[in-house]
């Protein structure tokens, strides 16, 4: 009596009847059966042979399986085995063996190559066909693609263009699901009728949803830890291809701030706050499995759902990469049906935010002109403007360079998708092209994308996938901004722009582009225009990621998945700068080759097991055991004197000298085991329980493997009956949890002593100087990740059925062993006397709230949801309890940074990460104030310094104090989607509160000396003596009335540290307004579209800021640790983008 | 019924071989674009580019003895302060530590992962001998600077993830002791000198440490009188043996274009793309210099009128030497800075491109009249007075110091030493000849501590003694980063 079921697995008859599988089985199988054509098999010939005419049916089954190859299912309530049965014979075929046997019951049998099946025959003979139309209840037009699905089983059928279906149901008793994404799933009996018209409502909130957590999914309602969801058609509405950008404003606790407005630039996306120093905060992004991906290159109409695991619950699961925070996402995947065919073209222009007020060509004339007569110390100075000059100025108006260097730039979209599939095969493939143009001249980015996505069920038991992603990027960008390599930011146009001399003209009286006047003015600075022009990064990157996945149903409740990625990148970057730049000029063109690969393999085993004991427990196991490894290998050769700048660095070897040539190789490997548990109780309590180890290549000899825990318990008190009593909510669930999470921002090989070259001498004492390999770095065996350990307490509430929904949470984050160079003693030789070590630790504390609601629905319907975040953090340790500098180094003489122990930006045990220290300047000395400022050896109109330690001076050590904070107070964003009829409209406003910034730009533009700022007009004068704006007094007047004053300012290597240049950072910003309007269908239908949408987008409409800067959202050293985010220098302007767009589907 | 069960623990077997089976990959870092200590020192031109290395960080372009001039209290320089800050010279200290560990790990890779395995064990045995006695050289110059001091070598575990402790400051005699063991391998199995490369390690540069070794053990602070006649004989030794000499002429040791002759045993090299530091730096305000490296005027005052102090110390200049070298003469009295400088690193001594760029004249580690005195102050306290070879010895420094290089007369007004002396005078004239004919050249300072001049040595222009000055400023104080573990010297 042994049946062999599927996968050799074998069962107990009596095991059939709780085997949920096997009643699927079954019924497919009574689905497939046409009945008696199946009947006429092959083998119904064949002999069975019987002890007894009178027998049992059990007994007959047990002779024709003994018998014969057939196996015979049934179902034990419908079939009585213990039934006698009269057959009159002892040898007959299997045919009319069974003919007989079930004679005279309601029971018919159906044979399939080896099986025979037995079931009543009303079952096998009543097929029905329901059909129906359905629609959308908020707007009655047809709904497409909508999924319907028989109850109990894989069937389905998918609505047409008129939102008509057709499916075949077993009996009265079946039940028809109805399930569209984004409206409420319904179930309703077929009861008899054949004609079923169903209006779909939109849902408010599904709590079966099913939401992706870390190596599994989840209902929604069973999450215990702290996610965030977006879906993805939240994501499409800005005219982008990256989704980190799409990602801003849209989730609460998660913080995108677009430092860089460059075309193919990068976002920072912080998940409550930053965690470290130096080791980076960006969170994980997993996409489909695939460890490391990167979202400023997801492609968002490729995007089906994003959830942004927060709470160390979610995160703990990856480990030691989870303590920024990990993304998820899940690309789209195919759908049952015909092919559906979306496409969708957009065009935009682009243009500058904003322009900074500068003075004009003769306002520019006249105010070096004041200027210049005040330098009359060694008499009268020669004024570099005559009248004349000016005169002809004011004819011409100069030169206004923003107008030059920005323009209206365009952009445009093509995307294009295939979805469909068959019950074996799902497919979705997805194309797009990008291109957009600089606002700055000579700037340009290109991406060309494709995905397929392809499932395909092989069997019962197994399910295959295969996903591919290809991104090529292809662009010119050259950097801006700090920390770029040789190209220091006087180098760089987006500076030079406001810099430069207005009086100037682009090219001179040859043609040539105009150098900058000698006489006057700001002499650091090269012709905007000839830098741009002729500067170059011109990149190419290609990323290609690969992900497969087997998925073997082992057992009911059990699977095993296993994974294989591979991620390549390759980047080829040819940098010049031509001989008519700053840079290049003075060495005929200087310019890099610089060549890079990755290579990523990721394997992920994932064991599943999924159990409902007495329908109240349900747990589920996950274990897996994942390895990873990834190389970065490539070169990089500098070289200049090139003789021609048209070949330039194309023909390197047209250099006459290279400069460097460095060429490296580094590889991680990751091992990790890892394990879950999740049960719920009645679906009121529930509990998670996670456990990982990861052993890392990059950690010390001493901790190769880190081990990290989390728990978490939820309660849905919504499903207790005395809340369900107060009819109040349609949801209710508190949440707790605890954990940690690791943070590998360790370099390959940091724990390792390294062996470096170039520490050469002359050892034998010839004239030739020897070759010398010393250690250059020290060991540490002890080197690990830094760990974050988290508690979080949340909160989920729905209202109204749904209606109004609210989610709060509050966490704690404490990161240790805090990744820093600790000095160690001299006699440990180790070089620079310092390691990298595992010291100082840092705190985050927030407050995270999202509402929803759907304050109107029907005819016009709008929804709402509006989030806020808010961190605090705090150093808890450092090295030392002195304030540790960060470096904010920059050229151009703007003189904020000189040595850590002279930087704006520090930290500071006991306070927050972001401060700046500087010298508060409490405007400017008045006239009635000229005593005070006597003391000082100053003057009245200028800039009055606080004397922060009374001691009648004004000097480094006793009067630079906390001038700002770069953190938020608080961040928001606040979506709107409304729709009428045909029409949708969906705001986006986000922004923050309470954060400063460093406005380092204008420590040059209003340098009184070559100042181009407007701010200039106001500076101090008897008449406006209520002025930050220091007063031109002449030096004669200066020096007669100082004369034997000496001065007590001294403010040493980094003066520029003023409080006068930190500006509220706070903001509130129209992000994005999309007006769609889809084309009636009947009118689309004709043209044998099924949708057909036309679109205009705008993003960074508005913007309410104080800030005086281009932009709020800006930060200048963006690549280096989050603590030194807030300057704002040099950087490229965001720009405001009007799109217009189509869309269409067939 | 047993097979349901043995199909699932089959099942469930294969699927965990698949997932735990597949999933471990060496966890261990093997970098291919960067060497380690474990798996570089696998040819003898590996090994010795760590000394190369080993030597960069006691030499190099503004850093360690290439800036050093002033840095010591030893009464040759203005700076005399004896109130040594907490991390007083710790970048000596630090630099000596950082060529030791480029040091020990060749000698653990050589010694332990027997990394020039296949070599001529001569050839192995050399490169061991090179790096112990680079080793000792560093310890030397620590020892007699700090006392006794952490004695880190090959064999100790890695200082970084095993803090050392005060217990690990080996008494100073055990140190001595140590590095002669060292150094009796390295005279072993050093080669001979080799003019075509005269500042590699050689025998009679060991042997010339070894000296220098003996005769500090015989003085303070350990006063060791029995390695006195260690000291002479090895001295005698080298004098008779070794391939040195006195050049005739004074001069032409210092001469830029003459580096390297046969009285320099060891000096830090320089080569056109491994230069010293600017001229400049070293020269006197009206050279366009930063006026490092100043004289202290009254032991320049006291150094007796003869030749060789004009060839070393530079009283008197032209006032413009970038348009007439030739020019108006000024005393130093009478310039900005109102000190002396030292000429043996300036122009004439070096070309004066060189003085106006970048120099290339090297740092003197041993010359050879340090052993001629070694020998006589060897001698003479090893038995009970000077001997005629020790008078001998000292008094053709003498002479060469007293001879004009142009004329060849006799100029000079220092006294030779006779026979007549007394043990303890001549004792003296010896040390006062070192501190004349080896000024600047870094040795002052250990002359000064051994025979215990502080005091005298630091007066002030005046004759006033220096307030500062108690007998604990015989050490330095050890640095702050690293008395934490290893504890500090008396008196700090």
């Amino acid at each position: 009596m042994k049946k062999d079921l599927f996968l050799g697995v074998f069962l107990k008859k009596k095991y059939l009847q709780k085997t949920l599988l096997i009643m699927k089985l079954m019924t497919v199988f009574l689905i497939l059966a046409t009945l008696q054509s199946f009947a006429t098999g092959y083998g119904q010939s064949s002999i069975i042979k019987l002890n007894n005419e009178t027998q049992t049916l059990l007994n007959v089954i047990d002779a024709i399986e003994n018998q014969s190859d057939y196996k015979i299912f049934y179902k034990t309530d419908q079939v009585d085995v213990t039934r006698v049965v009269n057959l009159d014979v002892n040898e007959a075929t299997v045919a009319s063996v069974l003919d007989k046997a079930l004679e005279g019951t309601d029971l018919s049998y159906v044979v399939m190559d080896k099986l025979i099946v037995f079931a009543p025959s009303k079952t096998i003979n009543q097929t029905v066909t329901v059909t129906g139309t359905i629609t959308a209840a908020t707007t009655n037009e047809p709904l497409i693609g909508v999924n319907i699905s028989l109850a109990g089983t894989n069937k389905g059928v998918i609505s047409d263009i008129n939102g008509k279906y057709a499916i075949d149901v077993l009996d009265n008793n079946s039940i028809l699901v109805f399930s569209f994404v984004g409206y409420a799933t319904v179930k309703i009996p077929v009861a008899g009728k054949t004609v079923l018209n169903v209006s779909l409502v939109p849902n408010i909130q599904n709590l079966d949803e099913v939401v992706v957590v870390g190596y599994g999914t989840q209902r929604k309602s069973d999450v215990t830890g702290s996610v965030s969801s977006v879906k993805g058609i939240d994501l499409v509405r800005l005219p982008s291809i990256r989704s980190d950008e799409a990602l801003q404003g849209h989730a609460a606790g998660v913080v995108v701030t677009n430092n860089d407005g460059a075309p193919g630039g990068v976002a920072t996306i912080r998940i409550r706050g930053g965690n470290s120093i130096t080791g980076g905060n960006n969170a994980l992004v997993v996409i489909d499995g695939f460890q490391g991906g990167d979202l400023s290159s997801l492609n968002p109409n490729e995007v089906e759902s994003i959830e942004v695991l927060k709470d160390a619950s979610a995160t703990a699961i990856y480990g030691s990469k989870g303590a920024n925070g990990v993304i998820l996402v899940t690309t789209k995947s195919g759908k049952i049906g015909a092919p559906i065919v979306d496409y969708s073209y957009s065009y935009g222009v682009q243009s500058i935010v904003k322009k900074i007020d500068l003075l004009n060509g003769p306002e520019y004339a006249r105010m070096q002109n004041i200027w210049k007569a005040t330098q009359n110390l060694y008499g009268d100075p020669v004024l570099p403007f005559t009248d004349a000059q000016i005169a002809a100025l004011d004819k011409t108006g100069g030169t206004d360079w923003q107008d030059q260097l920005f323009r209206k730039a365009t952009l445009q979209m093509h995307q294009i998708s295939i979805k469909g599939g068959t019950d074996a095969v799902r497919y979705f493939i997805a194309g797009g092209y990008f291109d957009q143009q600089g606002l700055i001249v000579n700037t340009q980015f290109k991406r060309y994308t494709l995905r397929s996505n392809l499932d395909i069920n092989v069997n019962k038991w197994l399910k295959a996938a295969l996903y591919m992603n290809v991104i090529k990027d292809k662009g010119n960008i050259p950097p801006s901004g700090e920390g770029v390599r040789y190209v220091d930011i006087l180098s760089q146009a987006v500076n030079s722009v406001l810099r430069f001399d207005p009086c100037t003209p682009v090219y001179d009286a040859l043609g040539n582009y105009s150098k900058p006047p000698t006489a006057y003015g700001d002499r650091d600075v090269w012709n905007p225009m000839a830098t741009a022009m002729g500067s170059f990064n011109e990149l190419s990157t290609t990323t290609s990621n690969l992900n497969s996945f087997l998925e073997f149903r082992i057992l009911e409740g059990l699977t095993l998945k296993i994974t294989g990625a591979a991620g390549i990148y390759n980047s080829d970057k040819r940098l010049y700068y031509n001989s008519l730049t700053k840079n290049g000029r003075p060495v005929n063109g200087i310019g890099n080759i610089t060549d890079d690969k990755s290579l990523y393999y990721q394997n992920s085993n994932i064991l599943t097991y999924n159990k409902i004991i007495n329908t109240k427990h349900h747990i589920t196991l996950t274990g897996v055991a994942e390895q990873q490894s990834s190389v970065n290998y490539g070169s990089d050769i500098q070289a200049q004197g090139f003789s021609s700048d048209i070949t330039g660095v194309y023909d390197i070897g047209g250099a006459s000298q290279t400069n460097y040539r460095t060429s490296y190789d580094s590889r991680r490997i990751i091992n990790s085991f890892l394990g879950r548990a999740n049960y719920s109780f009645a679906d009121k309590y529930l509990i998670t329980v996670s456990y990982r180890a990861d052993g890392s290549s990059v950690f010390g000899e001493n901790n190769k493997w880190g081990y990290f825990p989390s728990a978490s318990l939820a309660w849905r008190a919504s499903e207790e009956e005395f809340v369900k009593n107060l009819n109040l909510f349609s949801d209710l669930k508190f949440r707790g949890s605890w954990g940690k999470t690791g943070n590998q921002a360790i370099a390959p090989y940091g724990s390792l002593a390294k062996i470096g070259s170039g520490l050469n001498y002359p050892y034998n004492g010839t004239s030739t100087t020897d070759t010398g390999y010393g250690i250059i770095s020290a060991a540490n065996v002890n080197l690990k990740w830094e760990t974050t350990a988290q508690t979080d307490l949340g909160m989920d509430l729905a209202f109204f059925n749904g209606r109004v929904t609210a989610t709060v949470d509050v966490y704690k984050k404490k990161t240790s062993d805090l990744l820093l160079n600790k000095p160690v003693p001299f006699y440990t030789g180790a070089p620079s006397a310092q390691i990298l070590a595992n010291v100082g630790s840092v705190e985050n504390k927030g407050l995270e709230i999202t509402l929803g609601a759907d304050p109107v629905v029907g005819a016009f319907r709008w929804s709402t949801s509006i989030n806020i975040s808010m961190n605090r953090s705090k150093v808890l340790k450092l090295l030392n309890s002195l304030p540790m500098g960060l470096k904010t180094s920059t050229g151009g003489g703007y003189q904020i940074y000189n040595a850590a122990s002279n930087s704006l930006m520090y930290l500071e045990e006991g306070q927050p990460m972001g401060q700046m220290r500087g010298y508060i300047v409490e405007g400017t000395w008045a006239e009635s104030e000229r005593a005070e400022a006597l003391a000082f050896g100053q003057l009245p109109g200028d800039q009055k310094y606080l004397d922060v330690n009374k001691d009648g001076k004004i000097t480094e050590a006793g009067d630079v104090t906390l001038i700002g904070n770069s953190s938020p107070k608080y961040v928001f964003g606040w979506n709107n989607t409304m729709s009428f009829k045909n029409f949708t409209l969906s705001i986006l406003i986000q922004g923050c509160e309470g954060n400063d910034i460093f406005n380092a730009t204008r420590i040059q533009i209003e340098n009184p000396s070559k100042g181009t700022s407007t701010a200039l007009n106001d500076r101090w004068t008897v008449n406006n003596q209520n002025t930050d704006i220091p007063a031109f007094t002449d030096q004669i007047t200066r020096r007669d009335a100082l004369l034997g004053i000496a001065s007590k300012i001294s403010l040493g290597k980094s003066p520029n540290r003023l409080s006068r240049y930190v500006e509220d950072g706070s903001y509130a910003r129209l992000k994005n307004i999309t007006l769609g309007y889809n084309l009636p269908l009947s009118l689309v239908s004709k043209i044998g579209l099924t949708n057909l949408r036309a679109f205009v987008t705008a993003t960074n409409i508005l913007t309410l800021t104080k800030y005086t800067g281009y932009d709020p959202e800006v930060s200048s050293f963006n690549v280096g640790t989050d603590a030194v985010r807030g300057i704002d220098l040099s950087n490229y302007p965001t720009v405001r983008t009007i799109t217009l767009g189509i869309n269409l589907t067939f | 019924m047993k097979n349901i069960y043995t199909n699932i623990l089959l099942k469930g077997s294969i699927a965990l071989l698949v997932i735990f089976g597949t999933s471990c990959q060496k966890l261990d870092e093997s970098p291919k674009g960067l060497s380690t200590p474990d798996n570089f020192y696998t040819t003898p031109a590996q090994c010795e580019a760590a000394f190369a290395a080993s030597m960069n960080n006691l030499y190099d372009t503004w850093s360690g003895y290439e800036n050093v001039y002033g840095a010591f209290p030893d009464g040759q320089y203005t700076n005399v302060d004896l109130a040594y800050g907490a991390n007083y010279n710790a970048d000596f200290w630090q630099i000596h530590y950082r060529a030791i560990n480029d040091i020990n790990a060749v000698l653990k890779a050589v010694i332990k992962r027997k990394s020039l395995g296949s070599n001529d064990p001569e050839v192995i045995n050399n490169i061991i001998a090179q790096a112990k006695f680079l080793r000792s050289f560093n310890y030397f110059t620590l020892v007699r600077l700090w006392g006794k001091v952490p004695f880190i070598t090959e064999n100790t575990p890695d200082p970084i993830s095993t803090p050392l402790t005060p217990s690990s400051r080996l008494e100073i005699a055990t140190l001595y002791d140590s590095l002669q063991t060292d150094m009796t391998f390295a005279i072993a199995h050093l080669e001979d000198y080799d003019a075509s490369r005269p500042a590699r390690p050689n025998v009679w540069l060991a042997k010339t440490l070894l000296a220098k070794m003996y005769i500090t053990r015989a003085t303070n602070p350990l006063n060791e009188k029995d390695y006195y006649a260690k000291a002479r004989d090895l001295a005698d030794d080298i004098i008779l043996h070794g391939p040195f000499q006195l050049l005739p002429k004074f001069d032409d040791v210092f001469k830029s274009s003459n580096k390297n002759n046969l009285e320099i045993i060891w000096a830090f090299q320089t080569t056109d793309d491994d230069p010293n530091i600017d001229g400049i730096a070293m020269a006197p305000s009206e050279w366009g210099g930063w006026s490092g490296g100043a004289v202290k005027p009254r032991w320049a005052e006291e150094y007796p009128d003869q030749p060789r102090k004009r060839s070393s110390i530079l009283m008197d200049f032209p006032s413009d030497i970038t348009t007439d070298p030739m020019g108006p003469i000024i005393n130093y009295k009478n310039s900005i800075d109102g000190t002396p400088y030292i000429q043996k690193y300036l122009w004439p001594m070096i070309s004066l491109d060189e003085q106006l760029n970048i120099s290339r004249q090297y740092a003197f580690i041993y010359r050879f009249p340090d052993v001629l005195l070694i020998y006589a102050e060897a001698a003479n306290m090893a038995g009970t007075g000077p001997t005629q070879l020790a008078v001998d010895r000292i008094n053709m420094i003498i002479d060469r110091a007293n001879t004009d290089g142009t004329t060849g007369l006799m100029t000079g007004s220092e006294p030779k030493a006779t026979m007549a002396m007394s043990q303890a005078e001549f004792d003296s004239k010896v040390i006062r000849e070192r501190d004349l004919e080896l000024c600047f050249e870094n040795d002052r300072i250990f002359d000064v501590f051994r025979k215990r001049l502080l005091q005298e040595v630091t007066v002030d222009e005046e004759g006033v003694a220096n307030p500062d000055y108690n007998e604990n400023c015989y050490f330095f104080p050890i640095p702050v980063a690293d008395a934490i573990d290893i504890g500090q010297n008396t008196g700090y």
